[in-house]
């Protein structure tokens, strides 16, 4: 039969805690029907799962902190082993530079600035949790590296902002640049959270492309704004010049 | 004969800018200072969080994690699980925020995420059956209570799917029913916030996202993709 608007009306005043004491008394009556019974739980369990999703968006924000910021207290100082490693690190890295220093030119350097520079961005929308249930979804196998999948899940979704940012990362990950350039280039919305780390792994194909003033042009755009990547922008900006 | 190039020298700057950036780790100075820091005890937090939410929790997890990281680090727990113990009072310090019922002369910011913080490694700790020498933490039953709803957040099967279709959803849908959901706001608020034609708009468009959510569990619900 369907629920009237008056139905939805009451649903709507219950969630926000502002029945009065006359609609409180016909929302009781209208519990006892199994069709507005069932919408009644539906909205609860939404309401469940959107403060759940809020905090599944904030806990991203922490980790995207962690990952363009590492924790100062990852005591390397302190930590023998770590110390040994840096240094060991420091050494490689020395006689790599001297080898480079003697070698004649090395082709694509561009690209090698992508690998220095590429790393994976995390999976915020649905990351994989112990136990968790069902097959895994586009974003998912992005997180495991499946990116051929991945590509095919997330072709299957709409066309939103987030589905196209992951679908760029996932053909980014299979070494397929012209596609991830078509689908970060379809990243518009400048208020979106992903706008900027679009504008980051476009900069970063058009590098691995050989395409250096397009990608110096956005890595300059980037270095404008506040976002954590400002630094990595002018970062990358400097060893290019 | 060796030649000598300018991508040479480009790709030597490189390596020497990250040889220098291994010494730097061991001396323990790898941060750079941020473009600018903002004083967080100043802020009006209760409507900061409102209205600049990406800000305010990326600024309060930057400026106050490798503090509480390291302060406790005489609790006897890894750092792993201190951090995550941290992002949990984070969070539950944002929805005590949000609800509008912290204030600010009584605590200040930095102490009530501490103290959340510390909190939440006490409950995560008692779920693995451990327990950890941590000091009152001062927080009210409420303060107390948000902090526990947060771990104990336990989804059912039903509310699982849902919040896996939410994703799934249009952005215009995703920020109507963030809004009212967990932001409750009024319709009215609503229609302001998104700049909607009248109340009646967003009460049809508000339906037509639900609608596709349901569309969207009975599909999971019966099996199918």
């Amino acid at each position: 039969m369907g629920l009237s608007e008056k139905d939805h009306i009451l649903i709507e005043k219950h969630l926000a805690g502002q029945l009065t004491e006359t609609e409180q008394r016909q929302f009781l009556q209208r519990k006892e029907d199994a069709e507005f019974s069932s919408e009644l739980q539906f909205q609860q369990d939404l309401k469940i799962a959107s403060r759940s999703q809020e905090r599944d968006e904030l806990r991203r924000l922490m980790r995207e902190t962690d990952a363009y910021s590492r924790p100062s207290t990852r005591s390397f100082a302190s930590n023998k082993y770590r110390r040994i490693l840096a240094w060991s690190a420091a050494a490689i890295l020395l006689l790599i530079s001297v080898f480079v220093f003697l070698l004649p030119v090395l082709p694509g350097s561009e690209s090698g600035f992508y690998s220095v520079y590429y790393e994976p961005y995390p999976n915020t929308v649905s990351p994989l949790t112990k136990g968790g249930e069902g097959l895994p979804d586009g974003f998912q196998l992005y997180e495991l590296g499946r990116y051929e999948e991945a590509i095919r899940a997330l072709s299957d979704l709409p066309v939103t902002t987030t589905n196209q940012f992951y679908l760029g990362l996932s053909y980014l990950g299979d070494d397929q640049m012209i596609p991830a350039i078509a689908a970060m280039q379809g990243i518009t919305d400048r208020q979106s959270e992903y706008f900027i780390p679009a504008q980051w792994y476009l900069a970063l194909a058009h590098l691995k492309e050989g395409e250096l003033d397009t990608a110096t042009r956005l890595l300059e755009g980037i270095n404008q704004t506040d976002h954590a990547l400002s630094a990595k922008a002018a970062e990358l900006l400097e060893d290019l010049q | 004969m060796l030649r000598w190039s300018c991508q040479n020298e480009v790709l030597f700057k490189t390596i020497f800018t990250k040889l220098i950036k291994c010494v730097n780790i061991f001396k323990g100075s790898l941060n750079k200072p941020l473009k600018e820091t903002i004083a967080l005890e100043e802020k009006d937090m209760v409507a900061w969080v409102r209205e600049d939410r990406n800000r305010a929790i990326t600024e309060i997890y930057r400026q106050y994690r490798d503090e509480f990281v390291q302060f406790s680090q005489k609790y006897g727990v890894v750092e792993e699980d201190r951090l995550d113990a941290f992002q949990e009072g984070v969070i539950a310090f944002y929805e005590y925020c949000y609800s509008g019922r912290y204030d600010q002369s009584r605590s200040s910011p930095k102490t009530m995420v501490f103290n959340m913080a510390k909190y939440a490694l006490i409950n995560m700790k008692k779920k693995q059956g451990k327990l950890v020498s941590v000091p009152d933490t001062h927080l009210t039953t409420r303060e107390k209570e948000g902090v526990v709803d947060l771990l104990n957040e336990n989804l059912t099967h039903q509310q699982h799917l849902i919040k896996r279709g939410l994703s799934h959803l249009g952005e215009q849908c995703q920020a109507i029913i963030r809004l009212f959901y967990f932001c409750e706001y009024s319709i009215e608020a609503i229609v302001r916030e998104l700049g909607y034609q009248n109340e009646n708009v967003v009460r049809s468009h508000k339906s037509r996202c639900l609608k596709k959510l349901r569309e969207h569990l009975k599909m999971k619900n019966s099996g199918t993709k």
